[in-house]
């Protein structure tokens, strides 16, 4: 209750503040009075009595005040007043205040937009319950090849998931699986709605227990559903509902068109649920028949709910054990089968992490540039603030009090900062969601919430302190008695001087630094836009189509083609036209094989290659030249023998000195081992990304090998997007029901796989850009102010007879010195730091000596510049005048 | 804190206890009686009573209220409160424990 209470009554002091002062002041004076009067009745006369009463006293204002420091609020009061005095101060120089906010709201603000960013993507937990304990449990191969940091690196077979689920494990609650997968989704009961692609999943009846999300309306499956010739059910997203159904309730129930079978919805899931990233549709994943004993295919993606009190360690040593049983009782099979688990958040966006990371890091600098920018403006202000200080340190104001004075207008410069810098960063955010990369995971939902503004505020305090610290500090070890002698004039003392002078060296390496780190990732870009990708990428024109097997069998995949392309190459301004199962960029299927007459690879050790399907004369198409050998050709049919193309990189590394033609390759995954005769060698292309090194790749042809999974290439005369409405008339002329999805130019598809990368460079850019731009005013500024503080000295100098020239490279000397301290020694850091950005690198060594020299060399003029102006403003001071008016 | 004449720290005590013997008293009231009870020995730099007031107010251990002394007068009237009895008791052996201490440092040959 004692100390509740005494809170209590301050909080009511706080509020009655103006009358506590009256009755304070009233009950004081009646004090006196009251003393006076008896002092008058003992015969002191009154004027006297008046003194004796007041002396008596003591010191009232002073005991005023002490008393309402007893209720503890005095702080709150001073810094109020400390506000007050510090905004006025602001406004009477609106260029000071200008310049010193519109740098921090571009400091703040960068990093703010950064952060949201970061918090988004990285930080927030996923939107499912318990989010901690969610797990993706991973197959791995020892020996095999493993590719670290990247989407969903292995996936599990069948075979190894049934086990995995029929077995107990103490670490794992539950256990779910999902296979991504297309789906042609037919119109709903809306007119109008079109047949569309959607992508979704094949999932296990409990994932979204796993995940701890329950359908919006209806149910989820069943595991009944999950039975090989079980009813067909699908559970729709929000989006695909409302597109399909309009967001009618009674869609649940109702039979909906799903890759060519009606399938009844079971249930729909609740807004901005998206698992796997950009499903749209799931059905129940069938475990039961060929699959379920295929331990080579690896298909699944696994995730898992920890048990409570269980950590990812835990499970993953205990699952190793598991690995191993599996391995034991089918020796040989998928040999090297090992299990990784990790955090699900962790691993959806460990792709990103590094990028976002260095981003983030890069943005930070440019606020420490901003912070050391403002601390020297603030520093300049206050040299000639100096007798300001020095009459309030004399009239008693403490070292603490004019120290709190300026940080209270540090935090007020700060704060509306702060303020500027959300809005910019709103802004940004909105920018960077808009143009941002497709496949970043949780981009879209990035905006700027309370905890980017709670981020905000704290940064803009904790600036206001790194910013303010400086001069704070040199302000309240004013000397009063120096600075009120030395007259009115500001004077710069040799340690201020120095101090700025550090201030711009660092500006100066903070930018070297992001200067070098922006160059090399532009040289990277660059380097990339001129790979060559093995084909022609120009007047291509891409689009994806799936044949559903319930709609086309194997053997009429070929024969549909056949009739599309028959009709594609009728369109005016088509050259030539052909299929491919993956287009260039985009990843796609792999295969281990052995080859024929060859000693059989240790287990683990096999081989493996892209496989590409293709039909139509795709290699002509693309401009894909053909090394030996021939192509394929219309009498590579079903029932002749089985025929392969494949790219250079595997004829040089399996026949180095021998020619691969006529040579026999055994292709294992994929259903039954499959053979065929190579009949030709092509130039590699670009299968995973412009910046992989191309692996080894066989082609087929789709009579021998069908696709179900398949592009349209469409090499055109003219502007491959005027074709694309005759290009989907062609198509629906075969079959009217078949979607056609993202319809695009290869150059665009190339744009778009390098999507990430450009959009790091650009923002790393930006960042460098306004570093050097923060640099630049900053040296200026500082050199400017060092000129009008020295026009005494250079007056004299003149007077003496010093030429323009000497007075020039005076001036410059300074200014330059501080470049070069600046730039050795963020030319230090940045090649300490190159490491960093080395993974975000292509075709350039992180310290690459050309772009650090270009960098040196654009600052080194920059820095010039900022203070040649200021050095021949020092030649154009009138002697006479400046000697005059000291 | 305390600009006055006292042991420091004692003020409060004083006050105490004169409150609890006088009932209800104003400022002056309290003031004047400590220093004719301590016959003029004890100056207190009158104006120093009213921060240590505020603070006991804050403590709890004093009420306040506005009322007219017998010269018509408006005149804010402290008295103690339950807790400031027992504040009282609590200064109290403190200061004798503090004395006697400082009795037996003086005494001790």
């Amino acid at each position: 209750m004692g100390r509740l209470g005494e809170i209590w009554r301050r909080l009511g002091m706080l509020v009655r503040r103006e009358e506590f002062d009256r009755e304070l002041e009233e009950e004081m004076r009646v004090h006196r009075e009251m003393k006076e009067r008896e002092l008058i009745s003992e015969g002191i006369a009154e004027d006297e009595a008046g003194y004796a009463a007041r002396r008596a006293f003591g010191n009232a204002t002073l005991l005023r005040e002490h008393g309402r420091e007893a209720w503890g609020w005095r702080w709150l009061e001073d810094l109020l007043q400390d506000c007050l005095y510090g905004a006025r101060g602001l406004r009477k120089s609106p260029g000071y205040t200008a310049t010193a906010v519109i740098t921090l709201v571009l400091g703040i603000g960068a990093t703010t937009a950064m952060f949201s960013v970061v918090n988004t993507v990285l930080l927030r937990p996923l939107p499912y319950a318990g989010p901690a304990r969610l797990v993706q449990i991973e197959e791995n191969h020892a020996g095999g090849t493993n590719f670290p940091g990247q989407f969903f690196a292995e996936s599990f077979s069948y075979a190894n998931y049934v086990d995995l689920r029929a077995t107990q494990h103490k670490s794992l609650e539950a256990v779910g699986a999902y296979r991504p997968w297309m789906f042609n989704v037919g119109a709903g009961n809306v007119s109008g709605a079109e047949p569309a692609q959607a992508e979704g999943a094949m999932i296990s009846a409990n994932l979204f227990e796993v995940l701890g999300v329950a359908p919006e309306l209806g149910r989820g499956f069943t595991a009944d559903e999950q039975r090989e010739g079980a009813d067909n059910v699908a559970i729709l997203s929000y989006g695909l509902w409302q597109r399909q159904f309009g967001g009618n309730p009674n869609a649940v129930g109702k039979t909906i068109r799903v890759s060519d079978v009606p399938h009844v919805i079971v249930g729909v899931m609740p807004a901005g649920f998206e698992f796997p990233q950009g499903a749209r549709i799931w059905t129940p994943l069938v475990t039961e028949g060929e699959l379920k004993s295929n331990r080579r295919s690896h298909l699944l993606h696994v995730i898992g709910r920890l048990a409570s009190g269980a950590n990812a360690a835990q499970s993953e040593a205990e699952l190793r054990a598991f690995a191993e049983g599996v391995e034991q009782q089918n020796p040989g099979v998928d040999p090297g089968f090992q299990i990784a688990v990790g955090n699900l958040r962790e691993r959806i966006t460990a792709p990103v992490r590094p990028a976002l990371l260095v981003l983030l890091g890069a943005v930070g600098l440019v606020l420490l540039a901003a912070c050391a920018n403002v601390a020297n403006l603030v520093l300049m202000r206050n040299t000639t603030r100096v007798r300001e200080f020095a009459v309030r340190a004399a009239l008693g104001a403490g070292h603490g009090r004019l120290l709190r004075q300026c940080f209270a207008e540090s935090a007020l410069l700060g704060l509306t900062a702060a303020a500027g810098g959300v809005l910019l960063a709103v802004w940004c955010v909105k920018l960077v969601v808009a143009f941002g990369p497709q496949d970043v995971p949780r981009l879209g939902e990035a905006h700027v919430d309370g905890m980017v503004l709670a981020f905000a505020v704290a940064l803009s305090l904790l600036t206001a302190m790194a910013f303010g610290a400086v001069p704070a500090a040199e302000a309240s070890r004013a000397d009063p008695n120096g600075a009120l002698k030395e007259g009115a004039k500001g004077t710069t003392s040799v340690k201020g001087a120095k101090l700025r002078g550090a201030l711009v060296v660092a500006e100066i390496a903070l930018a070297l630094m992001l200067l070098a780190g922006g160059g090399l990732l532009m040289n990277s870009f660059l380097r990339l836009s001129h790979v060559w990708p093995g084909f022609d990428e120009k007047n291509l024109l891409t689009a994806n189509i799936f044949l559903s097997p319930n709609r086309y069998q194997p053997k009429h995949i070929a024969p549909f083609f056949d009739r599309v392309l028959e009709r594609v190459r009728t369109i005016p301004g088509v050259e030539s036209a052909a299929v491919v199962n993956t287009l260039p960029v985009s990843g796609g299927a792999a295969t281990d094989f052995v080859i024929e007459g060859r000693p059989m690879p240790a287990a683990g050790d096999e081989p493996s290659a892209d496989i590409r399907v293709v039909a139509g004369n795709y290699f002509t198409t693309m401009r894909i030249p053909l090394l030996r050998g021939r192509w394929f050709d219309v009498h590579d049919t079903e029932s002749s023998a089985r025929v392969m193309v494949i790219n250079q990189t595997m004829a040089e590394r399996y026949w180095p000195s021998e020619n691969p033609i006529g040579k026999r390759v055994t292709m294992r995954d994929w259903g039954p081992p499959l053979m065929g005769e190579v009949v030709g060698v092509v130039g590699n292309v670009k299968s995973d990304a412009l910046d992989a090194q191309p692996g080894n790749m066989l082609y087929w042809p789709e009579r021998q090998f069908p696709s179900i999974f398949d592009n349209l290439v469409v090499r055109t005369a003219g502007d491959p997007v005027a074709l694309a409405a005759a290009l989907k008339a062609a198509v629906w002329s075969v079959d009217a029901d078949l979607p056609l999805a993202s319809i695009a130019t290869m150059e665009e598809r190339l744009a778009d796989s390098v999507g990430p990368r450009r959009v790091q460079t650009v923002l790393l850019s930006v960042f460098a850009g306004l570093a050097l731009l923060m640099a630049t005013v900053g040296i200026y500024g500082v050199m400017a102010y060092s000129v009008s503080g020295r026009s005494r000295e250079i007056g004299i100098r003149m007077a003496l007879g010093a030429d323009v020239r000497a007075v020039r490279n005076l001036v410059l000397r300074e200014g330059l010195l501080w470049a070069a301290m600046g730039i050795g020694i963020g030319f230090v850091a940045s090649v300490g730091l190159a490491g960093v950005v080395s993974s975000l690198l292509y075709g350039v060594t992180p310290r690459d000596p050309e772009t650090l020299g270009g960098a040196t060399l654009l600052l080194v003029i920059v820095a010039m510049l900022a203070c040649y102006v200021p050095a021949r403003r020092a030649t154009r001071v009138d002697a006479i005048k400046t000697l005059r008016a000291e | 804190m305390n600009r006055d004449e006292l042991l420091p720290g004692t003020l409060y005590l004083l006050i105490l206890k004169t409150l609890a013997r006088g009932g209800e008293l104003h400022g002056y009231e309290i003031a004047r009686s400590i220093q004719q009870i301590s016959r003029d020995v004890l100056q207190v730099e009158e104006g120093s009573l009213y921060p240590a007031l505020q603070r006991m107010l804050i403590k709890g251990w004093v009420k306040a209220e506005w009322g007219v002394t017998p010269e018509k007068r408006r005149a804010r009237y402290y008295r103690l409160t339950a807790a400031g009895r027992k504040q009282l008791e609590v200064e109290k052996s403190e200061f004798e424990r503090v004395m006697q201490a400082m009795m037996r440092v003086i005494q001790t040959a």
